[in-house]
């Protein structure tokens, strides 16, 4: 039983899995922009942009936009509430994963 | 949770994806087997000169250079294509782990080559030492041309050791061979990179209110 509430506790925010490769890929840099991550996701310019705002509502990213130039340029990084947050999904995915029979 | 794994370390890979670190290390090793070689030939003072006094400099400054050449060339090349990541700094604990990690080794094979009088075997040496920061390298981000780069520097600096010819000479040898793989391999890589990625647009900034 404990195995299936600490499912239910699981971060619905990251759980999503859109959000959840945004999560990671951010995870592995101090920050990444827009391209970067709309390249390595795959998701379309609006989708990514959906997401993002999400997890900046949720406080997991920051934004900042900045020009290079006359070019908009948007990097993202992880919060360290978001760090933390993504930590601890790993280990409930880990834990989830092991308490499962062969 | 592999899955998972696979991308986190997926942007660690992103920073040698496009081949040019490689391909500017290994011009750096061709410039100085260069220089070696023109030091033996010459075999005069001004090439005693430059093999005591300015190799040790060139060998900083070469890398100083890599750096600010590597980082100008991302910012025009690779930014605008494929997008910008920065990397946490390495801590004061990893530099100097890596530190003690090279002065160790490369303190073992300067002792085995003086004192054990291994002169001949000095390539040899110099394809262990490369190949395995490059053995390393590639199990850290998990690309496997990293690690047939290692086998190359380890079996070019084995091989060139026993060809018989003298020690300046076949240090020399290895130092070309070893840069040569790296430009190659690094060409290759920036060549798929340039074939696989398309020049970005303007990102929608009003799209992330």
């Amino acid at each position: 039983m404990t195995d299936f509430k600490q499912m239910l506790e699981t971060d619905r925010l990251i759980h999503e899995p859109a959000r959840l490769i945004i999560m990671a890929l951010l995870f592995g840099v101090e920050n990444a922009d827009f391209t970067f991550l709309l390249r390595e996701t795959g998701l379309t310019r609006g989708n990514l942009s959906f997401h993002l705002s999400k997890l900046e509502e949720g406080a997991y990213v920051v934004i900042e936009k900045t020009f290079k130039g006359k070019r908009p340029h948007t990097l993202c990084s992880l919060t360290e509430n978001g760090r933390s947050a993504f930590n601890t999904y790993r280990q409930q995915l880990q834990d989830t994963a092991n308490s499962l029979p062969d | 949770m592999n899955d998972l794994n696979k991308t986190i370390r997926r942007t660690q890979q992103y920073w040698f994806e496009d081949g040019l670190v490689e391909l500017l290390l290994g011009l750096l090793l061709l410039v100085l087997s260069g220089l070696f070689w023109w030091q033996v030939v010459t075999d005069s003072e001004i090439g005693a000169l430059v093999g005591g006094i300015a190799m040790p400099l060139i060998i900083v400054f070469g890398a100083i250079l890599l750096g600010v050449t590597l980082r100008w060339l991302k910012q025009r090349l690779v930014y605008p294509r494929t997008g910008y990541v920065t990397y946490a700094k390495p801590t004061n604990k990893q530099r100097g782990l890596s530190a003690v990690l090279g002065f160790v080794i490369g303190g073992a094979m300067a002792l085995a080559i003086t004192q054990l009088e291994l002169a001949e075997l000095t390539p040899a040496f110099i394809g262990a030492g490369i190949g395995f920061a490059l053995f390393m390298l590639g199990n850290r981000v998990a690309l496997l041309r990293f690690h047939l780069l290692a086998l190359w520097a380890v079996a070019s600096g084995i091989v060139i050791a026993f060809l018989g010819v003298a020690e300046t000479v076949a240090s020399t040898f290895a130092l070309g061979a070893i840069g040569l793989g790296l430009v190659v391999s690094g060409g290759l890589a920036f060549w798929r990179y340039w074939q696989n990625s398309e020049p970005g647009s303007d990102e929608p900034m009003e799209a992330l209110s």
